[in-house]
């Protein structure tokens, strides 16, 4: 049962009530849209296998309540996590107008150097749109984040929202920009790497032979 | 093992709703439960270990404390020493306290040092309590609570056999590996009901006066639906009478209580705790691999050769033994004093809250510290040894 893979990630789905977070973790693991989907009491977690750039990575994704009365419950579960989704509705400006809220919590509560993604969530409901994407590209691009418009309905853009994610993850990795040896990265090396790194390591290791902690 | 079941985080039902509301409240919360759950484990692995100690023959113990020779390091020593009797005294009854203090005392004075060590280590203890020593000895408490030897010392009660799951469950870091062991358990459903109902019961206990009966009860269904209904997406196996025990609780009038999903949220903890012996190995493993800069060349002992592992540890012990958890800070959450009711109650309620016990065992347990300190500092050496 249990798959071998280099890494397993730590994800987070965050963003205000009603905004699709848990049909997109739906849509993303199952390949099918949640009809009846209630609100989220808390956590529900799921994982899922990826390929990317020739690595196998499991995404264990936390899905998170979006209801102000979890919040503070909620936000206990933010610490070490790699990459987060944040989610707003595109139909919603109140969701939209939330998201620096959000923002702020996912950085400082979970670690500094959490990599998210920007979710526009039902891109299907194009007619009830109160947020335009240029907008929130906008607000993207100021905050450093990464954007896409999703629909959890359709399934458009969930997968590469997850996967975009957890690319820039990797690439942060290579480029020694991220250590998943540090605690807290939201970063575990699967049994796959483990193999690799028990034999004797390559020069690029050599230069962080130093443990900063 | 009875202790930790019956201090698991939910706590007993009473048939008093306002007295249950506050018994949650104060049970439910991560660093309580996890204190209680630590120093239980600890207060075993102490005894045990002390167990060791008498059995073990002095040079063996000498040999691993070996390089003890500066002042320094004695009074490292002697702290280490100390702090285990801290956690015997946290656990004893109070009036066998005393006698058995004594027997500690000896044992740190005794069958560990060789008898150069004796000596300086009488010396270090009679100055425990004098001014000048004073602040180094609180210098070298902390230092010992970042030293190798403690984080060893937290290694060994993780490997003791000893099963930390409230450590675990609160702790986001060992919450993560050990969720991927869940997960490959296909346990998965345990560990997510656990949460979520944990969730659904300190939210409700958080509210207050400000209680919403039908909200409460749309929570509560909603892990119904998802784990004990017939038609359960994803069942837990409980059988028809807690089923029917939940259906009642949900349908209480005026909304469900917090306590509503106590017994299967008791007896999920029961299930995890049996894996989670299993998957502390493996976290450990983990930790391991995850602190060790170089696999390859990987010397067990250089674990625990970190001078400043502040980070890596779980919490500290205070100058009383009382442990003080670091692994989860909570995110600032505005600790409310309660409505004028809860407070008034918890004045009726004092004499058996726990507390209050507790707050009056860390009260005496300082007096009975003091009056070690003073015996050793009056006492000759010939009549502390006899008792």
């Amino acid at each position: 049962m249990s798959e071998t893979y280099d890494f397993l990630f730590k994800f987070l789905v965050i963003g205000s009530a009603g905004t699709g977070k848990s049909c997109l973790l739906h849509q993303f693991i199952e390949n099918k849209f949640k009809q009846d989907s209630n609100h989220t009491i808390g956590v529900e977690f799921g994982s899922r296998v990826v390929n990317v750039g020739g690595k196998t990575v499991k995404l264990q994704i936390w899905d998170t309540a979006g209801q102000e009365r979890f919040r503070s419950v909620t936000r206990s579960y933010y610490r070490g996590a790699a990459g987060a989704l944040l989610v707003y509705d595109i139909t919603s400006r109140e969701t939209y107008n939330a998201l620096t809220n959000w923002l702020t919590d996912a950085r400082t509560l979970a670690s500094p150097n959490i990599v998210i993604i920007l979710c526009g969530n039902k891109k299907d409901l194009d007619a009830d749109r109160e947020v335009t994407f240029l907008e929130a590209s906008r607000f993207a691009q100021e905050n450093e984040l990464m954007f896409l418009e999703t629909s959890a309905l359709t399934g458009e853009n969930v997968e590469e929202g997850f996967l975009k994610c957890a690319r820039t993850i990797l690439n942060k990795i290579d480029s020694g920009e991220l250590d998943p040896e540090r605690m807290g990265s939201g970063i575990q090396y699967g049994d796959a790497s483990l193999r690799q790194l028990r034999q004797p390591r390559s020069t690029t290791t050599q230069t962080k032979q130093q443990c900063n902690c | 093992s009875d202790t930790k079941v019956s201090r698991a985080p939910v706590s007993q039902s009473s048939p008093l709703g306002v007295r249950n509301h506050l018994a949650i409240q104060e049970a439910s919360g991560p660093s309580h439960v996890a204190i209680n759950a630590i120093s239980a484990n600890m207060d075993s692995f102490a005894r045990g270990r002390t167990a060791i100690l008498k059995k073990q023959p002095s040079h063996m113990e000498a040999a691993h404390f070996g390089d003890l020779g500066t002042e320094t390091e004695v009074i490292l020593h002697v702290v280490t020493r100390v702090f285990e009797l801290f956690i015997h005294l946290r656990t004893l009854d109070v009036i066998n306290a005393f006698h058995r203090n004594c027997t500690i005392r000896c044992e740190v004075e005794e069958p560990v040092l060789q008898p150069g060590q004796q000596s300086l280590t009488k010396n270090v203890l009679s100055h425990l309590n004098s001014s000048s020593v004073r602040p180094l000895i609180s210098r070298h408490f902390s230092e010992f609570l970042r030293s190798h030897h403690f984080c060893k010392y937290q290694i060994e009660v993780l490997t003791s056999g000893s099963v930390f799951l409230a450590d675990i469950l609160f702790s986001e870091s060992a919450l993560f590996y050990f969720s991927e062991y869940m997960e490959k358990e296909e346990a998965m459903n345990i560990l997510q009901f656990w949460l979520a109902a944990d969730n659904f019961q300190n939210q409700l206990a958080s509210k207050r006066g400000q209680y919403d009966g039908q909200e409460a009860q749309n929570d509560a269904m909603i892990l119904y639906d998802k784990y004990f209904s017939l038609q359960a997406t994803n069942p837990l196996g409980f059988g028809d009478s807690v089923r029917m025990m939940i259906e009642s609780n949900i349908c209480r009038e005026g909304g469900p209580l917090p306590d509503c999903f106590t017994t299967p949220l008791r007896q999920a903890w029961t299930t995890m705790e049996k894996g989670s012996k299993k998957a502390v190995i493996k976290i450990l493993k983990n930790f391991d691999e995850a602190i060790t800069v170089d696999v390859a060349s990987l010397d067990p002992e250089s674990l625990y050769q970190r001078p400043y592992a502040g980070r890596m540890t779980f919490g500290k012990v205070n100058e009383l033994g009382q442990f003080i958890r670091e692994a989860e800070p909570e995110p600032d959450v505005k600790k409310s004093k309660g409505s004028m009711f809860s407070q008034a109650m918890k004045k009726w309620v004092q004499g058996n809250s726990d507390e209050a016990q507790e707050e009056m065992a860390w009260q005496i347990a300082k007096m009975i510290v003091n009056d070690v300190i003073n015996q050793s500092n009056h006492d000759s050496p010939g009549k502390s040894t006899k008792v």
